[in-house]
């Protein structure tokens, strides 16, 4: 990817609808269903999006919007700030290094992987919670929420699929 | 496409990447820190991003809780039957406790009135919808779309139209951020009645907050009402928060009073506590101070004698 196509008009257009896209699963994240503590967390949308996005378009995915976006949510919701930018950053990078696997063998393993990545993702907030000597929630709690983000993922792929058409390359299935 | 192809723009671009990642994650890191030792900056850029994204938060939260509500409305729709059961037996009772509520009013204001009394302190509201909750297990706050504009304060009690639901931690011009009495973070001075044994009322991430520090703990039963002490002078005092229920652990444990589940508004109480005592009186001297000049002295001697 050259200097040249970076600024290329699809492409930052792409990136707007990354934008978008991130900016209403935060919004998901955000609406109050019930604010009791045992209640249902909302699964990590944001996560979702971002990971389906990486791997099919690590072009129009920079580090830099999903940093942006991070950012957005720690401030607004009530993840700790900084905690929640680190994971999606780390998760966003590893999972660019490893999408040529997931081009070549189908949805269940990329599908593996997006559970894996939400469990990391939580463990990562646990720890820095704890590092930082702030009082860590209940670990079931945060199980819970990983659950429900892996749960989350088939359907936002389905709709990003076949809603939106975003899909792999033609060169990259073959 | 082929990967090792090593270009001077391309060495150049992973260059650029890999500083640009480092930066960013010790961004993230210094962040961190900033949200560990409650950066009062931190707050303030939080609270005024809230205030850029509040007002077009509802195009997205409005068809979501629509469809919660009909999905609520539906499940209730089964047990209506029941429901009118009920609710004709509680109207009932509740009949006859109006009329005694009536009587006590009377007898109140009478004596009230025979006693010259002055209320203590004038507390007006402000009411709010919730916007937005935290939707994750780390903190529980909420964020409410009114704020500084509509005269809320920080440190603010909210209650719904049964107990105590937080305070005010965040302020923005035009939203507000809650910070519920379940959160780890939440610490509430009470007192237990009957009996008016102070306590603290401690989060842990549960429906029902801890009560530590009781005093007189051996007089304390379930059931007994909790309402906040008003010590501090952050929240007033009187408000109803819960129910003291008793554990198997043998921690005592508050059910509160405040609906989490159904929250939809909640008032923000606008308080002033002014009967703080904050220094010595005056020294009131015979021959009278030039600030306080038409304080006639005879009188005063006469009224001595």
């Amino acid at each position: 990817m050259g200097l040249s196509e970076a600024l290329d008009p699809a492409r930052v257009l792409r990136m707007g609808l990354l934008t978008l896209l991130g900016i209403v699963a935060i919004f998901l994240e955000l609406t109050p269903l019930g604010l009791s503590a045992t209640d249902r967390p909302s699964p990590d949308l944001l996560l979702c999006v971002i990971a389906y996005w990486s791997i099919r378009r690590p072009g129009s995915a920079p580090a830099v919007l999903i940093f942006a976006l991070g950012l957005m949510r720690d401030l607004l919701t009530d993840v700790p700030v900084g905690a929640g930018v680190l994971s999606l950053l780390l998760v966003s990078e590893v999972l660019k290094l490893r999408r040529r696997a997931f081009a070549r063998s189908g949805f269940a393993l990329e599908w593996v992987a997006i559970a894996i990545a939400a469990i990391a993702s939580t463990a990562l907030h646990w720890i820095l919670v704890v590092l930082m000597l702030a009082q860590p929630p209940y670990l079931l709690d945060l199980f819970n929420q990983s659950i429900y983000t892996m749960m989350a993922y088939p359907l936002l792929a389905l709709f990003l699929r076949w809603g939106l058409r975003v899909s792999w390359k033609r060169m990259e299935v073959a | 496409m082929a990967r090792d192809t090593t270009t001077p723009e391309k060495t150049l671009i992973r260059t650029v990447h890999r500083i640009l990642m480092g930066v960013m994650i010790a961004v993230s890191l210094i962040l961190l820190i900033l949200w560990r030792i409650d950066n009062p900056r931190l707050e303030r850029v939080r609270m005024s991003l809230v205030d850029s994204v509040a007002p077009s938060m509802g195009w997205v939260s409005e068809p979501v809780d629509f469809a919660w509500n009909v999905a609520r409305d539906y499940r209730n729709f089964f047990d209506v039957y029941d429901q009118n059961k009920a609710l004709r037996r509680e109207i009932q009772s509740l009949k006859s406790w109006r009329e005694r509520a009536r009587l006590l009013e009377e007898e109140n204001a009478q004596l009230r009135a025979l006693n010259n009394v002055r209320i203590a302190t004038r507390t007006s509201f402000v009411t709010g919808e919730v916007i937005a909750d935290s939707g994750g297990p780390f903190l529980q706050s909420a964020l409410v779309n009114v704020g500084r504009g509509d005269g809320v304060e920080n440190g603010a009690a909210a209650v719904d139209g049964h107990g105590l639901v937080g305070r005010v931690v965040g302020l923005g011009e035009r939203a507000s951020r809650l910070l519920l009495l379940t959160d780890f973070s939440s610490r509430v001075p009470v007192i237990v009645q009957p009996g008016a044994r102070r306590a603290i009322l401690t989060g842990d991430g549960t429906n029902a907050p801890k009560l530590e520090f009781i005093d007189g703990i051996e007089r304390i039963k379930p059931g007994d009402l909790v309402e906040t002490s008003g010590d501090g002078g952050v929240l007033p005092p009187d408000l109803p928060v819960g129910r003291v229920v008793a554990t198997v652990s043998g921690t005592w444990r508050t059910a509160l009073l405040a609906d989490y589940a159904r929250l939809e508004f909640v008032r923000l109480l606008r308080y002033n506590p002014d009967t703080g005592i904050d220094g010595p009186g005056g020294l009131v001297r015979p021959d009278g101070g030039s600030d306080e000049p038409e304080i006639s002295t005879d009188s005063l001697v006469e009224a001595g004698e």
